[in-house]
């Protein structure tokens, strides 16, 4: 079964998308901050990142989406970008005109739909 | 946008205008009372060196016209602007009252007038400066002539005495002359630095207040981003336990469960149509984009569908073929129209319709949104677009922030668009608002 990385500060987060993984019998690691996620996906090499975006900066999980996708190793892993945030730093999250930017597969809004994080993650590990 | 100059400057340059509009009815004024004066009363004057003199103002008038038409001034040299007109009048004034008789000339008290004006214009020190420099100019001049430095230059057939060897009398209208223009500068100058210190603490006023406004938006957003937070983790763990996967709990558990959850999504839309509004706020500039109109409708549709649940409302849209696209900001307006869409269907009953109608004119692309549904109370009409407003006929059945239509206002009045609601009660509503078809044309 996939092995899938959860990056985000907010503990509660993590637990919820942890317990709904958990219940469809993905592998789950955890990190809760950037730069120890980007060490996590180094030497574990999960199936697939989600990554929220604000964390110890406004924006580390888009710094973490560019290292991810910057490192040849790393490069294939998809990423499930988490995001309350869009509205408020200003950046846009449409998919068509923003991939040049942000480096990632598929986002998710917070609040986390089980249904829809569910939907998304088996999409992402199947093109993969 | 036109970048303005302080208050005092606009007044300054518009005061300017208006000394050149004066001095050419003085040169008219001039000519006139010299021709009465050698016609009707016969008094004999030196007719080349007045009509010079006139010829003299007219130049440099004609002079400073074109200065201010061609240039943009800067505050300091609006001001030395000021100084010379001033100088130059003062100068000519004094000419002409040498060659029409000196101190026989009863016209030595239009001095008055231009102090006055003037000093409104300068500053305190100036205006004396300006008063000193009148006085002896004046008095100079009285004395030379009386010295027979000058010639004289007598009104014959006016005053046949020639005061202008009469110490006494020359002492006399000097110092009644001199105490009346120092008494009217500091009457002026006092009230108009009355009036500047005014406004510099209006303008004090307004920095710290625009200042506020700002810290308000930028608090408004980090508290309801703070709020925002905690609330998205409260309902994905609640969504968690409702969706089973933390095992299964009695159905009384979930039914309170899902009332807390109502609740804190109510939460949820109430900060983020906080954080929306203190964010489009405070945004300077609009990010500017070709859009088609009917994208941008189906756009917001989408975003509004999913949340209608079990209800039974059919949309229709038709957009006239003659629609351009728009130049407008695209989250923006797909917000207005999200937001107005969402409206029209949360406020109809299952069964009914909402009809939206799009088509141009006269450079705006004019939409229509019509519902079928509860319409809105006339006497609240004219509230609609307040901010936290909330119709009387929804306030308590239907959850809701009342900063929907405030924002949807704003963002189209931003546009340079207006925006206007028709509505009866129990019959349905019409939203129309319209959009410039260039953003930019409108801002500039």
């Amino acid at each position: 079964m996939a092995k899938i990385l959860i990056i985000d500060d907010d503990a509660d987060i993590v637990e919820a998308v942890k317990i709904v993984l958990e219940s469809k019998g993905y592998t789950i690691i955890t990190a809760n901050e950037g730069d120890a996620g980007y060490k996590k996906a180094e030497t574990e090499r999960p199936d697939l990142v989600i990554l929220d975006v604000m964390m110890k900066t406004k924006d580390q999980g888009f710094q973490v989406s560019y290292k991810l996708k910057n490192n040849p190793e790393l490069s294939k892993i998809p990423i499930l970008m988490l995001t309350s945030v869009g509205r408020e730093t200003g950046f846009r999250f449409n998919k068509e005109t923003d991939a040049d930017y942000l480096p990632v597969e598929e986002f998710i809004e917070k609040p986390i739909k089980p249904k829809d994080l569910l939907v998304k993650i088996e999409k992402l590990l199947k093109q993969k | 946008m036109k970048q303005t100059t302080n208050l005092l400057e606009e007044e300054l340059l518009q005061r300017l205008e208006w000394f050149i509009y004066i001095r050419w009815a003085a040169i008219v004024f001039i000519i006139l009372l010299f021709l009465t004066a050698i016609n009707l009363f016969k008094v004999i004057l030196p007719a080349r060196p007045i009509f010079l003199l006139a010829l003299f103002i007219a130049i440099y008038n004609a002079g400073f016209k074109l200065y201010l038409k061609h240039k943009i001034l800067s505050a300091a040299s609006i001001r030395r602007f000021s100084i010379i007109q001033s100088m130059l009048d003062i100068i000519s004034l004094t000419i002409l009252i040498h060659f029409t008789g000196g101190a026989e000339n009863p016209f030595i008290f239009y001095f008055i007038f231009h102090t006055i004006f003037t000093s409104m214009l300068l500053s305190k020190k100036e205006s004396y400066i300006q008063a000193g420099i009148i006085c002896f100019l004046v008095v100079g001049l009285f004395m030379l002539e009386y010295l027979d430095v000058v010639p004289h230059y007598p009104v014959r057939g006016f005053l046949n005495t020639d005061v202008y060897k009469n110490s006494a009398y020359l002492t006399a209208i000097s110092f009644v002359f001199s105490s009346t223009i120092f008494i009217a500068t500091f009457f002026t100058a006092s009230v108009s630095e009355r009036l500047r210190l005014k406004e510099d603490e209006l303008k004090e006023a307004a920095v710290k207040l625009l200042e506020k406004d700002r810290l308000k938006d930028e608090y408004v957003k980090m508290v309801s981003h703070d709020l925002k937070s905690p609330l998205a983790s409260i309902q994905s763990l609640l969504e968690v336990i409702l969706g089973g996967f933390a095992g299964v709990a009695d159905e009384k558990t979930k039914e309170i469960l899902q009332r807390i959850y109502k609740r804190t999504e109510f939460l949820h839309h109430y900060t983020k149509d906080l954080l929306d509004l203190s964010r489009i706020r405070a945004e300077r500039n609009l990010n500017l984009q070709r859009l088609n109109i009917k994208d941008i409708i189906y756009i917001a549709a989408e975003l509004v569908m999913p949340k209608m649940g079990e209800k039974q409302i059919e949309l229709k849209v038709v957009v006239d073929k003659d629609v351009s696209e728009i130049e407008a900001d695209k989250e923006l307006i797909i917000h207005v129209f999200a937001n107005i869409i969402a409206n029209a269907f949360k406020y109809t009953p299952s069964g009914g319709n909402v009809i939206i109608k799009v088509l141009q004119s006269d450079g705006f692309v004019i939409t229509e949104i019509k519902d079928t549904g509860i319409g809105i109370p006339a006497e609240d009409m004219p509230h609609m677009f307040e901010e936290f407003f909330r119709a009387g006929n929804v306030a308590k059945t239907t959850k809701g922030t009342g900063l929907g239509l405030s924002l949807a206002k704003y963002i189209i009045e931003r546009h340079g668009g207006n925006i206007s609601i028709e509505s009866e009660l129990g019959k349905g509503t019409i939203f129309r608002f319209t959009i410039p078809i260039s953003a930019r044309k409108m801002s500039s």
